[in-house]
């Protein structure tokens, strides 16, 4: 295993050294070692310190996957714990890095527990959390939700 | 990142990454914006949700001419576009509960009382099919196939069989 470090600086300029096989765990980085193989400093512009931090976390902790069941298990917990300490808000940022860094492995986790987040929440606190903009006329939006009506009353049919 | 004070907006193909939920709550989604609503109703959109979403399934029952929506739940199958048909005064309205949309199929000459009909999903054409199964008696009792494509929007005559059906349950 290589121990080459590798300096990673974040938009808001805080520096991050890590070990070259946890660096490539971010396939941006990874991308950027394979066309010039002397660069041992790298700015990533899209992704602040404190982020990058956790993503870095992230990749220390998958850095070795091991195949056996026990290993995959421990991973699996610690992956969730990991998951816990965030609110959505911080989640999203998280999304947006993996995304960015393209780290699959966390681009997945991090859309699940987001999934897992908002899958009972009203349309207006979703709103609220992605910024999205209701375009929907009052018409139309009574409209879709009659359409959708059995989705907002789902408590209150009798479960079999 | 793209940030607007507090709020974070996540490109498209991260919204449909996040949208792994279950079928119920996409239904909810869908009133957020048009934009969702557009999204959620894309067939790439659908591949992904069936790929990633938790498994839950939506029965239709049709019981005395009403219908009845029944949860179960199944390891395995393809939730988001479970289109069930039903059929009223010999008219067939397919109905898919996740994207709210109806279609109503013409038949290629007319619908029976004693039809039976199975929906199904064909993989390599990527689209759902109906298989309608007319038994009558005549000299003998024997049973027409036609299969109706909802891409093309047409039924096609497959064949009679007069020496095997498949039963009603």
């Amino acid at each position: 295993m290589s121990s080459n470090k590798i300096v990673l600086t974040s938009s808001d300029g805080e520096s991050f050294e890590v070990e070259e096989v946890v660096a490539r765990k971010l396939q941006i980085v990874g991308h950027m070692l394979e066309d010039d193989c002397v660069i041992n400093e790298i700015p990533l512009q899209n992704v602040t310190g404190d982020i990058l931090s956790m993503v870095i976390e992230y990749c220390k902790t998958h850095v070795d996957e091991e195949e056996s069941e026990e290993a995959q298990t421990k991973l699996k917990t610690w992956d969730e714990e990991f998951m816990k300490k965030f609110d959505i808000k911080t989640l999203l940022q998280i999304i947006l890095a993996a995304n960015y860094l393209n780290v699959k492995g966390l681009l997945d986790l991090v859309s699940q527990t987001i999934a897992d987040t908002i899958k009972d929440y009203t349309p207006e606190q979703i709103r609220e959390v992605f910024g999205v903009e209701n375009d929907y006329t009052e018409e139309e939006e009574a409209e879709v939700r009659k359409e959708n009506a059995w989705a907002f009353d789902e408590a209150d049919t009798p479960k079999p | 990142m793209m940030k607007k004070g507090n709020i974070v907006h996540l490109p498209e193909d991260l919204v449909v990454e996040i949208t792994r939920v279950p079928a119920v709550s996409l239904r909810r989604l869908r009133s957020t914006s048009k934009g969702w609503n557009a999204l959620i109703k894309d067939g790439r959109f659908a591949k992904k949700h069936s790929a990633n979403a938790p498994r839950q399934s939506q029965v239709i029952m049709l019981m005395d001419s009403r219908v009845y929506l029944v949860s179960i739940n199944l390891h395995r199958i393809d939730n988001d576009k479970a289109a069930p048909s039903t059929k009223i005064n010999n008219r067939m309205v397919v109905w898919n509960p996740c994207s709210g949309e109806t279609r109503w199929i013409q038949p290629r000459n007319s619908y029976e009382k004693s039809d039976s009909y199975a929906l199904g999903y064909d993989n390599r054409s990527s689209s759902y099919k109906i298989l309608r199964m007319d038994r009558f008696a005549g000299d003998i009792f024997q049973t027409e196939y036609e299969i109706f494509d909802f891409t093309f929007n047409l039924w096609r005559f497959v064949g009679v069989t007069t020496h095997w059906f498949i039963p009603r349950y």
